[in-house]
């Protein structure tokens, strides 16, 4: 254990989860697509890590995957508390959606450092599209009336980027499979 | 929102495909790193956000990126954009544009379209298929290529034009496909909601069910139908304006320049678009040439459908205008097409009379070859190595520089000819009262009818300057008539 670890057992909570938050969600979202949805369960979960985070024994290495196992849990617990129609998933499906490899975590986790390299490699145009949709208040309505655009184009343009970022990080990963 | 009916396309696809559920997960991991990162070209790095963002990019945006990107059939075409290499099998060829502008990665390989998802962001694309399949699409519009027989239209609209042999000619939609029966037809599909609407103009189309392939209604000409929320229903014919027709693309682009020549520097002192009126106006901004004055030249069609042109056919059509200045250096430019060569001499533009020192000149021979020059210039060391082609559009262009004494001529942007040039007793041109498509002249032992063009022209522009190669490029491929015409030209 670290030092940090050994001076206060829960010390090392927020990095570690800061560290993995995105990769967490990323887990989440996948079987959730709705934002709030999202927001209540990634709550839970960080309620209920904070609370066991002393159980976990080896937390550097183990943090992510321990958090998907609390997050597949509370997934599903938050499921079945709504109402069927309005999830878009089936719980078969969800289920096996959240039916993960061990090594998951960790492949998600180079997926978002992937992401980093292939957002430099768009436009610098689309580089700022994103940057305005993603980390700015503005909604599309209004990003769109910025750039003289229809809002369906920019929603069209934005999931196409998304795509185009999802190939990218396909490939890079399949480089670094090669090397 | 999703419908009922998307949402259960969605989870059977997942149920059924390992590979549609980690795309999913990928997708779901871009977006959410998208949403926790901000980035910043400027410092060419990524940081975490300041405050919370907003995965709320927009469900709905979320939901149409998974779903167009989670077909079954899309999966193994989805993952690499078009391969760049000249050898590389093709299903369409672009054979004209209008501003198309494609997002990253989601274009052509230059003009080939091969399998794969394509996005058109901007302006207007025509596409020819390998089976002689016509298709017209406008931005925005989402799109993936399986092969020469089908098309996946994601978001958009398309014109069809299906030739005969072609029969069977697929549009598929989020939920519905369209199979041509021989015919042409116009489809619009939204791609927030996944609804779809039909026009047939000519023929008949089948919709199907594409699991099932079951045949849900044929369409038949001048019949419109909708698919919305499982049903398909017949409605009224759409506004069929948003749908441009394959005729209409080069027009668009050649409206788009009219701007650009009219916001030139005043060394353009000629710019004749050749719009239907009463007389050929001169629309430069330095208008140094003056307005033409039409004799018995018809208004027929130019490059494109709408696009207006002269037809000088007859021995006494002809267009009369003034360039009174002097010059040191002149360049021209027309659009061309000539129909015969029955004269030894017949005239682009050319001083009234050729009696006076000044006076200018561009022709062609009987045999296709062009020249340009002025009474005064001796032209030497004269070199011509290329013949015009009647019975299509050119682009010729010439200049004459006194200060660089010399005569250089081009056809589709090349440079075909070249002449040393002797300034002599006169070192300026005064081109004065000039014909275009025939010679004036006073004189009663040089006959009108020798020089007459046999032709059209449909734009003709005037330089106070020599024109460079990349100038005279530039002007060709502003105006080409196609995108295949530039590649059948070269």
């Amino acid at each position: 254990m670290s030092d940090e670890l050994n001076a206060d057992p829960r010390a090392a909570f927020p990095r570690l989860w800061a560290k993995h938050d995105p990769g967490i969600r990323a887990f989440v979202r996948a079987s959730l697509p709705d934002p709030h949805d999202l927001a209540e369960v990634m709550q839970n979960v960080s309620v209920i890590a904070w609370k066991k985070f002393s159980d976990l024994e080896d937390a550097e290495t183990g943090f992510g995957p321990w958090v998907s196992v609390i997050a597949r849990y509370e997934i599903l617990k938050f499921r079945r508390s709504k109402a069927r129609d309005r999830l878009v998933l089936d719980e078969d499906v969800a289920e096996k959606l959240l039916d993960e490899p061990s090594d998951s975590f960790s492949m998600r986790s180079e997926w978002l450092l992937c992401l980093s390299i292939c957002l430099k490699k768009l436009k610098k145009d689309h580089q700022s599209l994103l940057q305005e949709a993603y980390a700015s208040d503005m909604s599309i309505k209004k990003l769109a009336e910025q750039r003289k655009r229809k809002p369906n184009a920019v929603y069209q343009t934005l999931s196409r980027l998304r795509s185009v970022l999802a190939d990218c990080i396909e490939k890079e990963m399949s480089m670094k499979g090669a090397q | 929102m999703l419908s009922e009916v998307e949402k259960s396309e969605l989870n059977n696809l997942l149920r059924e495909d390992d590979e549609a559920c980690e795309r999913l997960k990928l997708l779901a991991t871009v977006s959410e790193g998208l949403s926790e990162y901000s980035y910043h070209p400027q410092n060419n790095e990524t940081k975490p956000s300041l405050k919370y963002v907003p995965w709320l990019i927009s469900l709905a945006a979320t939901i149409v990126a998974v779903l167009s990107f989670l077909k079954p059939e899309a999966i193994p075409d989805s993952p690499e954009p078009v391969v760049s290499t000249s050898q590389t099998p093709f299903y369409a060829l672009l054979v004209d544009q209008a501003g198309a502008e494609f997002a990253d990665g989601a274009g052509p390989d230059q003009v080939k379209f091969n399998k794969g998802l394509y996005q058109l962001d901007d302006g207007v694309i025509h596409l020819r298929f390998s089976n002689g399949v016509d298709t017209v699409m406008r931005a925005p519009a989402s799109f993936a290529i399986k092969n020469d027989y089908n098309i996946r239209l994601d978001h958009g609209d398309v014109w069809a034009i299906v030739p005969a042999g072609a029969e069977g000619f697929t549009v598929s939609s989020p939920s519905i496909d369209y199979e041509d029966r021989g015919t042409e037809f116009a489809i619009s599909v939204d791609g927030v909601n996944g609804s779809s609407t039909l026009h047939v103009i000519d023929g008949q189309v089948d919709a199907r069910n594409p699991k099932s392939n079951e045949l849900l209604s044929s369409v038949f000409e001048g019949e419109s139908t909708e698919f919305s929320e499982g049903e398909l229903i017949p409605v009224e014919t759409p506004d069929l304006t948003k749908f441009p027709s394959p005729n209409s693309i080069g027009y668009l682009r050649w409206q788009e320049q009219h701007s650009f020549y009219t916001n030139q520097s005043d060394e353009l002192i000629g710019y004749f678009p050749f719009f239907e009126e009463p007389q050929l106006k001169n629309y430069a901004s330095n208008p140094v040439a003056g307005n033409g004055e039409i004799h018995g030249a018809r208004w027929v069609t130019g490059r494109w459908p709408g696009k207006k042109a002269l037809l000088f056919d007859r021995d006494d059509d002809y267009v009369e205008f003034n360039i009174t200045h002097e010059f040191d250096e002149l360049s021209m430019s027309t659009w061309i097409n000539i129909d015969r060569f029955d004269q030894p001499l017949s005239c682009i533009i050319v001083s009234n009379d050729w009696d006076v020192q000044g006076d200018f000149f561009w022709h062609t021979n009987r045999h296709g070859k062009i020249w340009m020059g002025y009474y005064g210039g001796h032209r030497f060391n004269k070199s011509n190595t290329q013949n015009i082609p009647s019975g299509q559009w050119v682009h010729l262009a010439g200049s004459v520089s006194i200060p660089q004494k010399r005569v250089r001529l081009y056809m589709n942007g090349e440079g075909i000819g070249y002449a040393d040039l002797e300034p002599s007793s006169f070192n300026k041109m005064v081109p004065g009262m000039c014909r275009m498509g025939n010679w004036g002249t006073s004189n009663i032992n040089e006959p009108i009818k020798e020089r007459a063009l046999r032709g059209k022209i449909d734009q003709f522009l005037i330089w106070q300057k020599e024109l460079s190669q990349e100038e005279v490029e530039e002007l060709v491929e502003l105006g080409k008539p196609s995108v295949l015409w530039a590649m059948s030209s070269q």
